[in-house]
């Protein structure tokens, strides 16, 4: 699959976790780890690039061990993208589908 | 293993000449990373592998950092560094009759983005072939010492292995060339060629004193001793 076809698919994933929750780092390559393959490498620079583009905003908060962590909690620009993407994603299934001549429903 | 791992993301960002506050955030977080996955059960090879190689962490991050202002600056001095030699030496030729050795002043565009682009002790290596070829020439052309100038060039290795080697291998790793000077010396000057090849013998003389059991060691320094005295 196309590299960065796959690095769209991931921003979307991404921006899809930190929707439901605020997640720190590590939380957040664990859980897309857990679902799909995913180069785990690449995700912290998506995690860094999308902060940088103003969809997440990050705080400190203090742990019981170790230092305090950084969490990402998704900004409203961050919603209006997902919203965008998966709009996107849906139209993009919906017509694979109909290609593949299976269900359509995505 | 995270020290050594940050260390290295730290180098590749600095060769990036990523700004302090890009990098300080980043190294931040991968410390963090980094303890998150131990805590998880992860080994340091496995945490290693999760967050990746830290060159293609940074061509990862490229479009997310700064570089540092005076990167340009570097950038622009390296660039008109050619036209300042061709000034130079068309002035030194033409007004000074200089044409040689005015050539020299082109040594100064290579020399100029090494001292700008590489880190103190990776620049004064990559110098040294310059200065070795500016020093022989001087000594040649200045003073007719073109034998033994020639082994300014032995300074090349000698402070390569001087600046990137363990202090207590330094004396085996420099003691070839130390050898072949002391030999060139003996000599040039005092016609010792025989027996000045003996000195060569310092090379594994030295390089034994590594061997940790004491009687092999005596044993073999002995053997040396008893060679040069017969």
């Amino acid at each position: 699959m196309n590299t960065q076809f796959k690095k769209g698919i991931l921003e979307m994933c991404i921006l899809a976790i930190i929707s439901k929750r605020d997640m720190y780092g590590f939380e957040v390559i664990d859980s897309l780890a857990k679902e799909i393959d995913v180069n785990e490498n690449t995700v912290y620079p998506i995690l860094r690039r999308l902060t940088g583009q103003g969809l997440f905003e990050t705080y400190m908060e203090q742990t019981n061990i170790g230092a305090p962590r950084k969490y990402y909690r998704m900004t409203h620009l961050g919603k209006e993208k997902l919203e965008a993407y998966e709009t996107e994603w849906r139209s993009f299934l919906t017509g694979v589908f109909k290609i593949l001549g299976g269900n359509n429903e995505a | 293993m995270k020290r050594k791992y940050l260390n290295e993301l730290k180098e590749k960002l600095v060769s990036y000449q990523a700004s302090k506050k890009d990098m300080d955030d980043i190294l931040a977080d991968y410390d963090q990373l980094y303890e998150d996955a131990l805590a998880s059960g992860k080994t340091d090879e496995e945490v290693w592998q999760m967050l990746g190689n830290p060159d293609e962490i940074v061509d990862e991050l490229r479009d997310t950092l700064q570089q540092k202002k005076e990167k340009n600056i570097k950038t622009k001095i390296i660039a008109v560094m050619p036209f300042i030699s061709l000034i130079v030496f068309f002035f030194l030729g033409f007004y000074q009759g200089l044409w040689h050795p005015g050539w020299m002043v082109f040594l100064s565009i290579p020399m100029t983005a090494i001292l700008l682009q590489t880190r103190l002790k990776d620049g004064l290596v990559a110098l040294m072939p310059f200065l070795s070829v500016i020093i022989f020439l001087i000594l040649g052309w200045g003073y007719g010492l073109w034998n033994p100038g020639w082994m300014v060039f032995l300074s090349i290795p000698v402070v390569a292995i001087l600046l990137n080697t363990n202090m207590k291998d330094i004396p085996v790793a420099i003691s070839p060339f130390v050898a072949v000077i002391a030999f060139m010396i003996l000599g040039f000057y005092y016609d010792l060629w025989n027996p000045g090849w003996l000195v060569f013998l310092i090379i594994p003389m030295l390089g034994i004193l590594h061997e940790k059991n004491i009687v092999k060691l005596v044993i073999y320094e002995l053997s040396f001793v008893i060679a040069i005295g017969f």
